[in-house]
């Protein structure tokens, strides 16, 4: 059976902060970006995949919330897009942080109130 | 594999020749930086999922409509059929009213050095046919269309 669409619409809602967390952490490229995330999230979040990070990464990058920077790879001797965050990102990525600290304790404090439902 | 892949996601992908450059380039990258770390082909295109799959989820991020994107493509098919049949029937009648009766040879008043070696094709009747062609293949696209149409309605 497929997940509810609130889930979805939780997974959607948070996707480009977890982008902008993994890209605050180091500059990093696609392929890099989305095995972490499928490290560390994918069995919560589903593993990513090239066809829904990609135009999620443009939009960043149209936000001017991200840069990228093509450069050659030694490693494959193709190309690689290298991607950071601008400081427009960063502050961003801190607002968000921040409201999403205090939207977890709101909404916890909601859960609480009806706890005996998970027993 | 691998070319067959990206030439198929090009054909398919309705984003803007910028971001379709972008997106083949990005691909390329995966696939090389895939090998690198060990993943064939076959492995990236089985992560991937279908070309059209591929396509599909690029379109939903971006807010393309597959379905309405296809629906607008057959319309105007349609659209083209009916055109094509309509210039034809039209140029074929034009012709037809103006051409002169059977037999007679110019409208000169004296006698002319005319010599007629076979006998033309009729111009009329070939638009005629052009025209019918396309009468039938804007019906058929319409039966497609009503059909498409019905088994979503039916499927929702």
């Amino acid at each position: 059976m497929g997940e509810s669409k609130y889930i979805q619409q939780f997974k959607k809602g948070s996707f480009e902060m977890i982008l902008l967390c993994l890209i605050a952490k180091k500059e990093t490229y696609g392929y890099e970006l989305i095995a972490e995330l499928n490290e560390t999230g994918g069995k919560i979040f589903g593993y990513a995949k090239e066809g829904t990070i990609y135009p999620m990464l443009y939009r960043l990058q149209s936000a001017d919330l991200v840069q990228g920077r093509i450069a050659s790879s030694k490693a494959n001797g193709g190309q690689k897009k290298y991607y950071s965050l601008t400081t427009k990102g960063r502050e961003t990525l801190r607002e968000l942080i921040t409201f999403w600290r205090s939207y977890t304790v709101s909404v916890n404090s909601f859960i609480d109130t009806v706890e005996d439902l998970e027993a | 594999m691998r070319a067959e892949y990206i030439k198929k996601v090009k054909q398919q992908l309705a984003v803007s020749r910028q971001q379709k450059c972008e997106l083949i380039r990005d691909l390329n990258e995966a696939f090389d930086s895939a090998k690198e770390h060990g993943e064939t082909e076959k492995q990236v295109i089985n992560r991937l999922g279908s070309a059209k799959a591929f396509v599909n989820s690029i379109h939903e991020q971006f807010g393309i409509n597959g379905i309405a994107r296809e629906q607008r493509k057959k319309r105007m098919q349609i659209g083209i059929a009916i055109t094509i049949m309509s210039i034809s029937f039209a140029l074929g009648i034009i012709i037809r009213t103006a051409s002169v009766p059977e037999n007679v040879i110019g409208q000169a008043n004296s006698m002319t050095s005319i010599q007629i070696e076979g006998r033309a094709i009729d111009p009329s009747l070939l638009f005629m046919s052009f025209g019918s062609a396309a009468l039938v293949i804007a019906v058929a696209l319409s039966i497609r269309y009503i059909r498409g149409k019905r088994r979503r309605n039916h499927e929702a």
